[in-house]
């Protein structure tokens, strides 16, 4: 039976990932999430209940991206990029 | 892939770069006479995509991926660099990694974090080219952190665009 994984999709000397090194990374992404990131963390919570939350939670990311866009369009179509207006909001950013 | 970027450097390259990018398609909407609203928007979440894409310096496949969708855009001038992958190899990794996923895991848990992962896949950019689990977490750690530095950012420029507006007295 040929090898599962191909030269040319595996970058060179990963060695085969343990479930260890998945567990570290799924409770990394449970620290980036608000849902979960609350809750003690002795609590178990499963990999599908993290990669769920995950998803939605990027759900909710680009929805928040959505309604900023349509924000800033309305407030930067009444400012000129060379205007005095512009300077200011980048000096109030910078 | 690289380590994560510390998150002030992230956001001002993002910064730069985005503002940049809305200069130059103002410039080339301006020549063209197209100033509505949702052509504005769709500027705007576009360059921001972007932006958000440059500023990790092609150290992560999700903004490879981002920066490889968008560059054949007509929507922007060629200020990107060329895609990395072609679409006869994009598919051929798709069917390479299909065939070498099939047996690896058994068991119906498995199966439900097979689900979740494989709509993880379609949320992260390039995610279907990751090939093992352990890269789409990592990748999904950092796109999602590079959201959250480009979400701040939008944020404060539209608290401190309103803050203009009502001083020039438009609100």
């Amino acid at each position: 039976m040929s090898s599962r994984r191909t030269s040319r999709q595996q970058s060179s000397g990963v060695p085969r990932i343990s479930d260890d090194q998945i567990i570290q990374l799924v409770s990394k992404l449970r620290q980036l999430l608000p849902e979960l990131r609350h809750s003690r963390r002795s609590d178990k919570v499963s990999a599908s209940k993290v990669l769920q939350e995950t998803c939605n939670y990027i759900r909710s990311l680009h929805r928040e991206v959505e309604d900023l866009s349509d924000r800033l369009s309305e407030l930067l179509s009444t400012i000129d990029a060379d205007s005095p207006e512009a300077a200011i909001i980048r000096s109030l950013l910078i | 892939m690289r380590p994560p970027t510390n998150s002030t450097t992230f956001k001002r390259e993002f910064l730069k770069k985005w503002l940049l990018a809305l200069q130059l398609c103002n410039n080339h909407h301006n020549n063209n006479n197209k100033n509505g609203v949702v052509e504005r928007k769709n500027t705007i979440k576009l360059s921001a995509e972007i932006a958000m894409a440059a500023a990790r310096n092609g150290a992560t496949c999700w903004s490879r991926a981002l920066i490889a969708k968008h560059s054949s855009s007509s929507s922007l001038h060629n200020q990107t660099p060329p895609p990395r992958h072609s679409k006869k190899r994009v598919l051929r990794c798709k069917r390479i990694i299909r065939r070498s996923r099939r047996c690896i895991h058994h068991g119906p848990a498995a199966a439900v974090v097979r689900r979740k992962t494989a709509v993880l896949r379609k949320l992260v950019p390039g995610g279907e080219l990751m090939g093992d689990e352990a890269s789409l977490i990592r990748e999904t750690l950092d796109y999602v952190t590079s959201l959250r530095a480009q979400i701040d950012v939008m944020r404060r420029l539209a608290r401190a665009s309103d803050r203009v507006a009502m001083c020039n007295g438009m609100k």
